[in-house]
């Protein structure tokens, strides 16, 4: 070993050793699939039952299209490329969706995803806010680490709701900063968010919607937060972080006729047996929080997952877990609740096992004249997509992405900053309101029909098929396989072919001639900047791709 | 069921004398306990009705639809929003005997006895029409809280998202099948439909020289070409939504077809301010505000039901003589020459001028020539649409610091708007779970304001 530095030993060990637990770790999350398989036909005979006593005809199973399209919002936030779909669709070996979802949780791109889904759910979107701006990132890098290397839940959660430092250096910090450290938000927001239970109307009076919450109780929730405090720090006078920390005193008072009465910790929220309290007000919240004998912290979870996954939850609305609104089929929510707390908490595994079940995998084709309620899981619903999933796709569909990140990647940061800021603008709803059924905006649609930046994209998904006939002579059929791969992740049917065929050839000999440009090596570019006339064919498909951008088969996840 | 371990459900439930917490703006936990639990359903839609019935809308031009005719004689607010919360002392509430009065000499009015600063000649001009508010109340001092509250009647609270009193009037207002959105924020955010829905949120108008974002398609997508693009899109929206027969693509073909319908509309000249005589367009002064009360005007006369305008700055913790000054020079000409105009079109009876902002400032004068937060006492002022205009309600004392007669509350106020409008106060809205929300919390109407 003479001339190995000590330090590079120790480093090159520790490393292994580090190698070696994470491979365990990850080793752990993808082995037993026997007993996964085994829950997940049980939760697909609990449905099944329930919707034979229900007298429900559930829909057709989704086809290998519907079902590679869905699995990719969901669990990446954005379309295939059309290769991959090509690939897919092609593939005739039976096990091809498992290895799919198996894939698709291994790639970064999953943890990218979810970071931001758990970032909207933890601090939501509000962008305008110096306190957001300053966090959104940090938060959503530490999430991404934490889901990458799947970190179990309780783990996580326990770190973050314990966070201190400043928010550039621990993400998880800023979490406090969303809700400025005031005990009274926090506990409103801690109840809501991990147990699905709202004690927020307790604040003031004891609650009348759920009479389990007296104002105490509420109090004595947001005593644990009494310590949190948050300060911003400066350079020069600009705010760049904040800095977390809890204080070593510092009580909550509740106000009850007109007197201030101070109020001591106490974890009403589930029934303990409360092991001994850490010194950290903090710390024993946490700790008791996600506690295994804590159920409700599972159930939330896995009821939060399923909501996302099927657009309603088991328990609906997702905050709402009272005595008086049961889950749907309590079977399913019992079923997964035991294992993810038998498995360590492990989210992969609780994604893995929910889009496995037959209900995820149906279609949303209605299976007779009447569609299925979304509270039956026998129908896929129509999901809208999420803003940041909206701009993914729409990216991605038209080539936009592909072509501005070779050519031009400053321009495609600024076109993204933009448009994200815009779609989240005119596509917002905000992180969990009272939940309010989807309705599009006059504003959204315009955008989407008529908005400058959005049109120069169409104009460049409508030459696309064009640009690769100049070096390849494809058909016009195999043009418009290329858009409605990209746009729907499906082959056009028979009959749609003929028409948007029909609408291209008529188009094509309405129109007087343009010079094609040829061997233009930035034509894409061109396009998009509008300085190149487009010939008819590309117009024509132009038009195509524009109907696709604003139908429903695009606008929704289905 | 263990995960609801402390189930107090068997326990009597003790119940607060109402008294106590009624007076607050709260939850509406109350309602929804007291009614049990109702949950809506889905409202269920003929698919294939709305579907021809759309596909033939994209095609056909819909006529313009009169005005319905009705006994309220306000149809129509413009909300005139001071945000950062404007200075009573310097503006309609003068204390020329105190320390706390600043640095502007009040000026007589149109209303025996009644001066405002030196800031509003104008205005001072036309208080014939107004009915000024010196003694509105509210605890909230928090901008956003504060904002919320008087946009909405309600406090902030947990998931519940009120709508915007905008979006209240779009709703029980508006004509379904009117051209334009019923409800337009000009130059800010305001707050949006909450809970009623993203078909009422309003219509925001940030730059007034294309008041209406992404209205028309480039212009190399000639007519004929949108008509192309229309006729594929309805060739697959229609196979989609019977494939599916999900009500969410029935939404999603609303908004495009009302989308559709006010890209062709005649009513979107009614943006168009550029129409508008030089003369007028100076009379409300060269500026976003001046410009965006005229808007407002057009807007109002082309059958709009709620148009906010924004002027922000009036957060004066610092300079508030200077600022207040600017900000009123702005504020004096276009408020008087929406009133003046409203009247000489004939249009003032149906229309309500509000004028307020989160609240007011302190009287006392801070170190940095500024004033706080303040809404211990501030002013609203109201015009038009039924008001009795030449008041004045309420009253604070010599120091500006205490409200000394009939003090008035938002929900008192917002009650008042519903009056005049022909909105029942009362009336309750469902949120998607059910919750059971009225349009008002509690309020009074204020029937001295009434003409």
């Amino acid at each position: 070993m003479k001339g190995v530095p000590r330090w590079l030993v120790a480093v090159t060990v520790s490393l292994t050793l580090a190698w070696v637990v994470a491979l365990a770790q990850t080793k752990g999350t993808k082995e037993n699939p026997a007993d996964e398989q085994r829950l997940v036909q049980s939760i697909n005979a609990a449905l099944a039952r329930y919707w034979y006593e229900h007298q429900i005809k559930p829909a057709p199973p989704a086809s290998d299209a519907e079902f590679l399209r869905r699995i990719y919002l969901d669990l990446t936030g954005n379309l295939p490329p059309e290769e991959v779909t090509r690939q897919f669709l092609a593939d005739r070996s039976p096990d091809k969706r498992r290895k799919l979802i198996e894939q698709l949780l291994d790639s970064p791109d999953y943890a990218k995803w979810w970071a931001t889904v758990w970032r909207i759910w933890l601090i939501g979107r509000e962008s305008q806010r110096v306190a957001a701006l300053v966090g959104i990132r940090a938060m959503e890098q530490w999430l991404q680490d934490k889901l990458a290397q799947n970190v179990p839940y309780n783990r996580w959660v326990y770190e973050l709701l314990t966070a201190s430092g400043r928010t550039d250096e621990n993400g998880a910090a800023t979490f406090f900063v969303k809700y400025e450290a005031k005990p009274e938000e926090l506990a409103g927001a801690v109840s809501r968010i991990f147990l699905g239970t709202r004690i927020q109307c307790a604040q003031c009076h004891d609650a009348f919607n759920d009479p389990r919450w007296k104002q105490q109780d509420f109090w004595s929730v947001a005593a644990y937060f009494a310590r949190v405090r948050v300060r911003p720090v400066r350079d020069q006078n600009r705010i760049i972080a904040f800095e977390v920390w809890e204080a070593p005193r510092g009580e909550a008072f509740m106000e009850r006729n007109g007197q201030r009465q101070m109020v001591s910790p106490k974890f009403v929220l589930a029934s303990l047996t409360l092991p001994e309290e850490p010194a950290e007000r903090r710390a024993a919240f946490a700790t008791y929080l996600t506690h295994p004998q804590n159920r409700l912290f599972a159930q939330a979870v896995v009821n939060r997952y399923w909501a996302y996954f099927f657009g309603h939850g088991l328990i609906h609305p997702i905050d709402d877990f009272r005595p008086e609104n049961p889950p749907v089929v309590p079977e399913v929510l019992e079923k997964l609740t035991d294992d993810f707390i038998a498995n360590g908490y492990d989210l992969k595994r609780l994604i893995r096992i929910i889009v496995s079940t037959r209900a995820y995998q149906l279609s949303c084709q209605a299976p007779a004249s009447k569609p299925n309620s979304p509270e039956t899981f026998a129908q896929a619903q129509l999901r809208p997509l999420m803003p940041e999933q909206l701009f993914n796709a729409f990216l991605r569909a038209t080539g936009a992405e592909e072509v501005l990140k070779k050519r031009a990647p400053r321009l495609y940061e600024q076109l993204h900053q933009f448009m994200v800021r815009r779609f989240v603008l005119v596509f917002n709803t905000d992180e969990e309101p009272d939940v309010v059924a989807f309705e599009q905006t006059i504003q959204q649609a315009l955008m989407l029909m008529n908005n400058e930046q959005v049109q120069r994209a169409v104009r460049l998904a409508g030459g696309l098929p064009l640009f690769r006939a100049l070096t390849d002579e494809r058909s016009d059929e195999e043009h418009l396989n290329t858009l409605f791969l990209r746009f729907y992740c499906r082959y056009p049917t028979p009959d749609e072919q003929r028409v948007m065929l029909e609408h291209v050839r008529q188009f094509v000999a309405g129109t007087n001639r343009v010079p094609v440009l040829r061997g233009r090596r930035d034509i894409g570019l061109a396009m998009m900047a509008g300085n190149v006339p487009l010939p008819p064919k590309a117009q024509a498909f132009e038009d195509i791709a524009w109907a696709l951008l604003n139908s429903g088969e695009f606008l929704f996840n289905h | 069921m263990s995960a609801f371990g402390r189930n107090k459900l068997g326990k009597e439930v003790q119940t607060m004398p109402l008294g106590q917490w009624t007076q607050e703006y709260c939850c509406g936990c109350l309602e929804t306990w007291s009614e049990g639990l109702s949950r809506r359903g889905f409202i269920k839609v003929g698919l294939g009705g709305l579907l021809s019935m759309l596909f033939a809308d994209w095609l056909v031009q819909q006529p313009l639809h009169a005005q319905t005719n009705n006994a309220r004689k306000a149809k129509s607010v413009i909300l005139l929003w001071m945000n950062g919360g404007p200075s009573q002392l310097d503006t309609f509430d003068p204390k020329p005997n105190s320390r706390n009065g600043g640095i502007f000499k009040p000026i007589k009015t149109r209303i025996p006895d009644v001066q405002f600063t030196e800031l509003l000649p104008q205005l001072a001009e036309h208080a014939d029409k107004l009915a000024v508010i010196r003694s509105m109340v509210s605890r909230e001092t928090n901008h956003q809280r504060a904002q919320y509250l008087l946009h909405t009647g309600y406090l902030p609270q947990g998931t519940v998202e009120h709508p915007s009193f905008g979006a209240v009037v779009a709703k029980e207002l508006g004509d379904e099948n009117f051209d334009l959105p019923h409800f337009v924020s000009i130059r800010g955010p305001s707050f949006g439909a909450g809970f009623l829905g993203s078909t009422y949120n309003p219509l925001v108008v940030t730059n007034l020289s294309q008041p209406v974002e992404n209205l028309l398609p480039p212009q190399y997508v000639t007519p004929d070409r949108l008509e192309r693009r229309l006729f594929l899109l309805r060739y697959l929206e229609g196979k989609f939504a019977d494939w599916t027969k999900n009500e969410n693509q029935q939404r999603h073909l609303i908004a495009y077809n009302k989308a559709l319908r006010l890209m062709r509309s005649p009513l979107t000249k009614a943006f168009n301010i550029a129409e508008e005589p030089e003369s007028v367009k100076q009379a409300y002064g060269d500026n976003d505000f001046g410009r965006g009360c005229l808007l407002a005007r057009r807007l109002v006369e082309a059958g709009v039901r709620f148009v906010e305008v924004y002027l922000d700055g009036w957060d004066t913790h610092q300079d508030n003589f200077t600022r207040t000054q600017r900000l009123c020079s702005i504020l004096d000409p276009a408020f008087a020459t929406l009133l003046k105009e409203l009247k000489e079109r004939d249009l003032l009876d149906s229309t309500l001028v509000v004028w307020m902002g989160e609240f007011g400032r302190t009287p006392r004068i801070n170190p940095n020539e500024g004033r706080d937060h303040w809404a211990r006492g501030f002013s609203v002022v109201l015009a038009g649409g039924g008001i009795r205009g030449g008041q004045v309600i309420g009253a604070t004392n010599e120091d500006g610091t205490d409200v000394v007669h009939r003090p008035v509350a938002v929900p008192d106020l917002f009650a008042t708007l519903c009056h005049l409008l022909g909105i029942d106060p009362n009336k309750r809205y469902y949120t998607p779970n059910g919750r059971p929300v009225t349009i008002v919390d509690k309020g009074q109407v204020v029937t001295e304001l009434l003409g």
